[in-house]
């Protein structure tokens, strides 16, 4: 136990307004290493505060590996809270709680070293809250008090994307396999509003970017092209986006005098086994997992690009919090996806793991369990490749080179001057 | 459009004050995401007006959601109700299943909630409500409408009171205003004598629109058979005879 003096804070509410509670809410920031749980009403039991606890760090409980079990959730959220570094825990509606249930949020404080903050909003506490409070250091402010103490960092839009873990990555609409020429008007027949809206803001951002590059462009000759063009695509997660964009640099290139062609199967084949970039919208992805271990097998995959089998055969002694060595090769972790990795590494501690032990586990219920099989990481990624429409890994996944000049080529894409 | 109450034929909608204040203040929550209360005892056009609203609302391509409870509901039997009044499908499962399944329905797109006779809701169901329009993540308005006791039930929590941005009490019709709005409601009282007027309200109707209506129904009826336009004194008497009016009036 490393309570200090005073890490539990009893904030009061008595009027309960909505605009404190809205202000309450907006605290939330994982980013920042802030978590705001809203309890649930109803009868409270460990297992329904422990959802609520996860919910609260960003968990999804519809994707797979969730579990109902309480205490099992209550660890997993332990060691999401040490993985993401959260500081501080605001418990909303405390005074719905039980004490037993306060207890659990003041052990679970005591062993991640976080602050604690109740809220009890309304009326007095109960007998019991109050006796239990009394064993423990424990210090009370307003509500006032404690939106003071916790200024809201405003609505900049890190935050914005910071606040809101939860969101799936949304697919790109399939678009018609049609020539540039008659594309967009293809796509405007064919495709819902809403996808239409999508695939031309897309079309139009490539159309203006590819614009002012040639407007800067002193000679645009066909290597420096296939730079930008590169430029463009490397990032798309989705065939139909990579399209989208290369039918409308195609138009705007044509005019310039410049001929870029685009082989539609080499260009399908090479988004579908290009590994995934580990940028933010795939950590947030990950985040959503209550699971650490299908989360953290889903990044190592990503960011190693190796089979499951080879996963599966990590040791805890090969992975640490900003690095994964793999058959002789060590692999930086992006600072932005190391929580998912902390986390996992935590529960396998915590589950009494050693160096040697398994990295990935069938363990249930904090258990050491065994090591798992290559068919159990390979499920592992592929639930998440399919909840999140992303390929994460594949039989034929390369390890490219990025600066590789034939990489426009494997894409299918190639530039000429007509004029 | 609202149906008048017992598909009166030839009754028209009165902009009574209590009429248009709920016009104004349903539109004010469903532009503010608020919560609202409208209560009243039973038979002044509460839910007639609120339907009134609701269906310029939905006019304007905004979802409205209707729904209530016959008898007290639990928490699962609410959010599986609200569910299915917004979806049209049942939902099973546990009851903080059906919560967040529900939270994540109401954050599809903006709604207003309609929650009829509330006094039925106990502080569980309230909290429920509270829970799920407090979520930062939904995004609906909440009308809560309600017969006698339906203020001091809601009124009884601190966390909800504290959350009606807008609130209409229904009252009673007096007097005077049955002068004013009962001629415009029918045909039969538009050249009725006030005097007569005043005699039905106070032996029968008590400036209670359900009960206008309702006299209405059976006073229409005999002045046709009459073929009298305008309602009688005698066709008056008649008529409270058959509603269960005081011998006096009779």
């Amino acid at each position: 136990m490393q309570l200090r003096e005073p890490r539990i804070w009893l904030v009061h509410d008595p009027e309960d307004a909505p605009a404190s509670t809205r202000a309450l809410h907006a605290l939330a920031d994982l980013g920042r290493g802030i978590a705001v749980v809203r309890v649930t009403p109803g009868p409270q039991t460990l297992q329904s505060i422990a959802a609520d606890l996860l919910k609260a760090l960003g968990k999804d409980h519809s994707l797979p590996g969730t579990m109902r079990n309480g205490e099992e959730n209550w660890r997993r959220a332990s060691v999401w809270m040490s993985g993401e570094r959260v500081r501080q825990l605001i418990v909303d509606r405390a005074e719905t709680l039980q004490p037993k249930r306060w207890q659990d949020f003041i052990g679970l404080a005591a062993h991640c070293g976080l602050d604690l903050w109740l809220v009890a909003h309304g009326g007095s506490l109960t007998r019991g809250q109050r006796e239990m409070l009394d064993d423990w250091p424990l210090a009370e402010v307003t509500i006032k008090q404690f939106l003071a103490m916790h200024p809201n960092p405003g609505t900049d839009t890190d935050a914005e994307a910071r606040v809101k873990p939860d969101g799936p990555v949304e697919p790109f609409p399939a678009v018609p396999r049609s020539d540039f020429t008659t594309f967009r008007a293809d796509c405007h027949l064919l495709l819902e509003p809403e996808a239409y809206e999508r695939v031309e803001g897309e079309m139009r951002y490539a159309a203006d970017l590819t614009r002012r590059w040639l407007s800067e462009a002193v000679t645009p000759d066909s290597a420096a092209m296939k730079e930008h063009l590169r430029e463009l695509i490397e990032g798309c997660r989705f065939t139909d986006l990579a399209l989208a964009r290369l039918r409308a640099a195609q138009a705007v290139c044509l005019v310039a005098g410049l001929l870029v062609t685009v082989d539609l199967e080499r260009l399908a084949a090479s988004t579908r086994t290009a590994r995934p970039l580990i940028d933010e919208q795939l950590v947030r992805e990950l985040r959503r997992y209550a699971c650490t271990r299908r989360a953290a097998a889903s990044l190592i995959s990503c960011l190693t690009g190796a089979s499951p089998e080879a996963i599966s055969r990590l040791n805890v002694n090969d992975v640490a919090e900003a690095e994964v060595r793999i058959a002789g090769k060590t692999f930086g972790v992006p600072a932005l996806a190391r929580g998912v990795l902390v986390a996992h590494i935590h529960a396998r501690l915590q589950a009494g793991a050693g160096p040697d032990d398994a990295l990935l586990s069938n363990a249930h219920r904090g258990s050491l369990g065994e090591r798992c099989t290559p068919r159990t990481a390979r499920r592992s990624i592929d639930d998440v490749a399919r909840a999140s429409g992303l390929m994460l890994w594949d039989e034929r996944s390369t390890k490219e080179d990025r600066s590789n000049q034939q990489w426009l080529r494997r894409r299918g894409v190639s530039v000429s001057v007509i004029g | 459009m609202s149906s008048h109450y017992l598909n009166l034929e030839g009754a028209r909608t009165i902009n009574t004050a209590w009429f248009k204040l709920t016009q104004l203040a349903i539109a004010e929550i469903a532009e503010e995401l608020a919560m609202g209360a409208f209560h009243g005892d039973a038979g002044l056009g509460k839910t007639f007006a609120v339907r009134y609203a609701a269906t310029a609302l939905a006019r304007a391509d905004m979802e409205c959601t209707w729904v209530e409870f016959p008898e007290k509901p639990t928490m699962r039997r609410l959010t599986a109700g609200i569910l299915r009044a917004v979806t049209g499908v049942e939902h099973r499962g546990e009851r903080y299943r059906l919560i967040t399944d529900l939270g994540h329905v109401l954050s599809e797109r903006p709604r207003l909630l309609i929650v009829d006779e509330a006094q039925r809701l106990n502080r569980d169901c309230i909290e429920t409500l509270r829970h799920l329009h407090d979520d930062p993540g939904t995004c609906f308005a909440l009308a809560l409408v309600g017969g006698n006791d339906c203020w001091d039930v809601l009124s009884r929590y601190p966390m909800l009171r504290s959350r009606i941005f807008a609130r209409v009490a229904f009252e009673a019709m007096t007097f005077d205003e049955v002068l004013q709005v009962i001629p415009k409601f029918h045909g039969i009282y538009e050249h009725a004598d006030p005097k007569l007027l005043a005699l039905i309200d106070d032996h029968c109707t008590h400036g209670n629109f359900r009960n206008w209506a309702s006299f209405t129904k059976r006073a229409a009826k005999l002045c046709v058979t009459q073929r009298a336009p305008t309602i009688t004194e005698a066709l008056a008497r008649s008529t409270m005879t058959l509603q269960g009016g005081s011998r006096a009036a009779a």
